[in-house]
Formats: structure tokens, sequence, C-alpha cells
């Protein structure tokens, strides 16, 4: 006899009514877990928010390249998986140096605009021709608060995935070889699916 | 014999935009051969599938990528 044939009334005249009080108590216990389960099941099944958190740059300026970083270290510290998209502009921010070897005019010209690494970032206000910068720099070192370029390479120690837009780099003229080791190339499709599993995502 | 689909010469996000139209017209359990040069159409593909569930059955690297591709049974 399988449990769910059970006949409660024919198992009652062959039992004390203590047993089938028991008996059904213990059904409704059983009832009751399988419908939690099966509520369970239901949610597990739906898809998952990872503890995930995605960003994208697409500047070059000083104080948006500190500020997703900052935040980036920050979500790395809640135990998030976190990982940074430098488009357009923001390539210039994960560039290890400025190379001309290979490129054509144009490309050269562009090259000799750009910024060579995070080094050299202009603020979007009181840039005057860099001084601004070396001076929130300065100012930062002697307040004990990371520089961009501190944050940067701070990155990899806490697990934050760089990577480059390689259809930016690839209107601005940056080669691979100027990037950073570490970034890897990525595209709209790979940031999107990223921000489709992430609890957080954010454009600057 | 997998349908063809030629994205050499395309770049983000149309690749995967166009994968993603022939994939559409595809029954379940077909494959789609694609080949591509946009450099980000390796780290794309596979997302692409993570979120799609389509299957990679292969990937081939190089300066002219190519994936063979099955269209799984939507959910």
């Amino acid at each position: 006899m399988t449990p769910s044939s059970l006949d409660l009334e024919q198992l009652a005249k062959a039992v004390t009514p203590q047993e089938t009080d028991a008996i059904v108590r213990r059904l409704a216990a059983l009832e009751g877990e399988v419908q939690q389960l099966r509520t369970e099941l239901a949610a597990s099944q739906k898809p998952q928010l990872e503890d995930r958190a995605t960003f994208c740059l697409i500047s070059a300026d000083f104080e948006k390249v500190m500020t997703i970083l900052m935040l980036a270290h920050a979500a790395a510290a809640l135990e998030l998986r976190t990982s940074v998209f430098f488009a357009f502009w923001g390539v210039q921010a994960i560039k290890k140096e400025s190379q001309y070897r290979g490129k054509p005019p144009l490309e050269m010209a562009l090259t000799s605009m750009m910024k060579s690494n995070i080094h050299q970032l202009a603020s979007s206000r009181f840039n005057f021709g860099g001084m601004g910068p070396a001076f929130f720099q300065k100012l930062m070192k002697d307040k004990g608060i990371l520089t961009p370029a501190q944050m940067l390479a701070a990155t990899e120690d806490s697990g934050i995935q760089l990577q480059a837009c390689s259809m930016s780099m690839d209107v601005l003229g940056i080669s691979e070889q100027e990037l950073l080791p570490g970034v890897s190339l990525a595209g709209a499709t790979t940031f999107m699916e990223l921000c489709g599993r992430s609890r957080i995502s954010m454009i600057l | 014999m997998p349908t063809e689909l030629d994205c050499k010469g395309l770049r983000c996000p149309l690749p995967i935009v166009r994968l993603g139209a022939a994939m559409r017209k595809l029954d379940a359990g077909a494959q789609l051969l694609v080949e591509a040069t946009d450099p980000a159409f390796q780290p794309d593909l596979y997302a692409w599938a993570r979120k799609t569930q389509h299957k990679i059955l292969s990937f081939e690297g190089g300066p002219v990528q190519r994936a063979l591709l099955e269209k799984s049974p939507t959910p």
C-alpha cells in the first residue's frame, strides 16, 4: 500500500485513536514540508542574481576614473565579484604605455593626443594643464588617500577584472600591446550579460 | 549540414546581433556555423551562449574565428 492510497478511516479501525492522531499530525507536517520544498524549488529555478558588481567607465577624467576604481574596490571588499569595462576615452586609464610603431598616420596623431597611462589623467575641472591632478594627488598622498594609479595597481589583489572595449580600441587606435597585462578584451554583449547577472551595475 | 553565417568584417555588437537573428530562425537542435573577425567575438559569444542556453559545439580562434553552434530547445 502506497502512502497516497492510505485510507485514514480504515487505518483508524486498526490503530488506536492516539496513533491515528499521531499519523495525521505527521502527515500534516510532511505536507507542509513538501509544499515548502516545492516553493523553494520554483524559486531556485528562476534566474538568480550573483554576488557580482559590474561597472562601465567611458571617461578618462581623473575624478571619474577615481570614482569607478573606488567603487570597484568597495564592491570587491563586499565580496562581490567585480569587473570594470573600459570603453571609449576610458580605455586610456588602463594603458601601460603609448606605442607608435606600425600605426597609420591618423592613429599616430590620435595616440599623440591621448594619455599614455593612468598617471597622466586630466580632471574635468581645475585641470590647469595637468597641474590640478598633480596637486590633487599630492593632497591625497599627504592625507593617506589612494590615488587612481595606486587603486588601479591594487585591482589584481582585489580580484577586480579589467576589460577593454575592443571596438573603442580600434576607433582610437589603441593596440592590445599598449594595455596593462591582465586586461582582457570584451564587447558589448559580454558587458550586458555580466550586468544581467549582477546585483549592481553602473556606468560613468 | 549546418547553416552558415558570415560575420567577417562586422564589428561589435553586430556579429552577436546577426547570429541571434539567424538562431531564432532555426529549429531546436539545428546547427549554425559562424565565421567572425571581431576581436571581442569570443567573449561575446560565450556570454551570449550563457544567457541564451544555446550550445557552442566548437570554437576555433585565429584571425577568422569559427564557431559551431547548436540551438537548444527553449525552456
